[in-house]
């Protein structure tokens, strides 16, 4: 059940074979900022979750520099793994890298990918924002590291994230993570009509619905939106991978999202 | 001294360090169904003055939460007036922080015990009048399968025993060795009680046993051994962490672990 199925054949035809898959476990990678955590909240009320995270004792072991992020998160997810190989969960999570798990992942019979993607310019400002607040765990650092938001722009391992999340290695061709996408994933949802994809995705279960949730959203009175809306042009000029793959996807989903509107229209 | 730094032979040190400050606050996380009842009251008898944190567990006018912070609350302030040597409680490890703050010589106690077992007998327990909410309890609960499928039952000694989620099992194992001061189990009850009651200077009796499950409710819940594969399979993080720490006990030797004659395993509340 590739994604493409949805974009070429229309939601009827995605739903037909997504329902003839129904039981196998799915893979949310979460780009941060993509709506993901009130996904996951939802999805976990109903499906059974396997969470790859950082505890507060993990950040505690970051901090005094006894493990790495990357340590712990692959940690948990190997642990998260092998519950969902086990029958354990159907529902994987977690803000992993493709490159540094897609072979852990592989160990899974039937597991199916998914992401949602969003526009990036709104991504990267969500991002900045939120990672200045105080909910971010490390709010103080990002702040020290990056004084202004041009800052930020200029750190090129923070840029083009999506991209990053869901390439095998860096310089991998954008066209081949669009590929991907498109025939390895089971599933890539836009964050612009994330109501629509949030229904389609319960539709792909034979489930209803449950209620929208809007978890985590940033609250962040030191950075406004208004603030930063002159560097858009700049973000978008620093995220030329993520242009790339979010535009695809627009464009791909064009045709389709009133059919997709329709379906899940109907099943309220 | 956590318990990670109880080495194999190394007991006559560890005796000589935890057990060295001879008023410090021992704190009893007690884990349902492990034991717990029988020793927390053998503990607070033999080390006074102590403590029981309990709360009102049928008053719906006020949060479960705010309950424990309230009864944790009434603990602290009592403690300030006259400094306690023992303290036990369901739910005391979510306020480790607040505990440790106000009583730096703390010192973590627990008792586990087989995951199956533990969740087999705490179902059947609620089930009876002995349990405050027993009613609830088995309209939510019908069956042994609906407590076992519910997500908030699996895995439940683990959340007992940390104040934070923890990410994987081996995480949970690496806090409850460095933070903990005595992890023992059921099914070793005679060595775990020996080695804790050296710990605390208390004789304690492995033999004595209160809160039993009555024969009725064992009854009317029979087991299958397809069920307890069931329960093993969705309480993976609890059976990791027992299997950890039972092997850890067992590796436990030397002068002081040896168990004098005449003590018996009785398994307190172990139906």
């Amino acid at each position: 059940m590739p994604a493409s199925t949805l974009f070429d054949f229309g939601p009827e035809a995605y739903r037909r074979e997504a329902l003839g898959e129904a039981g196998r476990p799915w893979c949310f990678l979460h780009i941060p900022k993509t709506a993901g955590t009130s996904f996951v909240g939802e999805a976990s009320a109903i499906l059974r979750p396997a969470h790859a995270f950082i505890s507060q004792f993990g950040y505690e072991r970051i901090r005094a520099g006894t493990s790495t992020y990357q340590e712990l998160l692959q940690e948990s997810l190997r642990a998260n793994v092998d519950k969902t190989r086990r029958g354990l969960a159907d529902f994987l999570t977690g803000h992993m890298e493709f490159a540094s798990c897609h072979d852990l992942l592989g160990t899974v019979p039937g597991l199916r990918l998914m992401t949602f993607l969003r526009d990036p310019v709104d991504r990267v400002i969500s991002d900045y924002r939120y990672c200045l607040s105080d909910t971010h765990p490390a709010s103080a650092a990002f702040a020290a590291r990056y004084r202004c938001i041009t800052d930020y722009l200029g750190n090129a391992g923070e840029m083009d994230k999506a991209y990053r999340y869901l390439c095998v290695h860096d310089g991998e061709p954008v066209d081949e993570v669009i590929e991907r996408l498109e025939r390895g994933f089971a599933f890539v949802g836009l964050v612009e009509r994330f109501e629509d994809f949030r229904r389609l995705f319960w539709a792909l279960n034979g489930l209803p619905a449950p209620p929208a949730r809007h978890a985590n959203p940033t609250r962040n009175d030191k950075v406004t939106l208004a603030d930063l809306s002159v560097y858009r042009t700049l973000v978008a000029e620093a995220n030329p991978r993520d242009m790339a793959i979010h535009a695809h996807f627009a464009r791909r989903a064009a045709p389709v999202l009133e059919a997709i509107r329709l379906m899940v229209a109907e099943a309220l | 001294m956590p318990w990670t730094d109880l080495k194999p032979g190394g007991l006559d040190a560890y005796f000589g360090t935890e057990g060295a400050d001879r008023d410090a606050l021992w704190v009893f996380v007690h884990v349902p169904k492990t034991a717990g009842s029988a020793l927390g009251g053998q503990l607070a008898a033999g080390r006074t003055p102590s403590h029981n944190v309990t709360i009102n567990y049928t008053d719906p006018a006020t949060p479960y939460a705010t309950r424990w912070t309230q009864a944790v609350d009434g603990f602290l302030a009592a403690d300030a007036e006259q400094r306690h040597r023992f303290v036990t409680g369901h739910h005391l490890i979510r306020h480790v922080d607040r505990l440790r703050a106000a009583r730096p010589d703390l010192r973590l106690a627990t008792l586990l015990r087989d995951p199956v077992d533990r969740v087999i007998s705490n179902y059947r327990y609620c089930t009876t009048p002995k349990h405050p909410t027993h009613v609830e309890f088995t309209a939510t609960y019908p069956t042994l399968e609906h407590f076992v499928e519910h997500r908030a039952n699996q895995n439940a000694m683990t959340r007992q025993l940390l104040p934070f989620r923890p990410a994987y099992v081996g995480e949970a194992i690496l806090w409850i060795e460095t933070r903990y001061s005595f992890v023992g189990t059921v099914e070793d009850l005679s060595k775990s009680l020996h080695i804790l009651g050296r710990l605390v200077e208390v004789g304690l009796d492995p033999g004595r046993r209160i809160n039993v499950t009555d024969a009725a409710a064992v009854e009317r819940t029979p087991v299958t051994a397809a069920m307890r594969s069931r329960i093993a399979a969705v309480n993976d993080d609890d059976v990791a962490l027992y299997e950890h720490f039972r092997a850890r006990l067992a590796s436990i030797e030397g002068p002081g672990a040896d168990v004098p004659k005449g003590d018996s395993h009785a398994g307190i509340d172990a139906v």
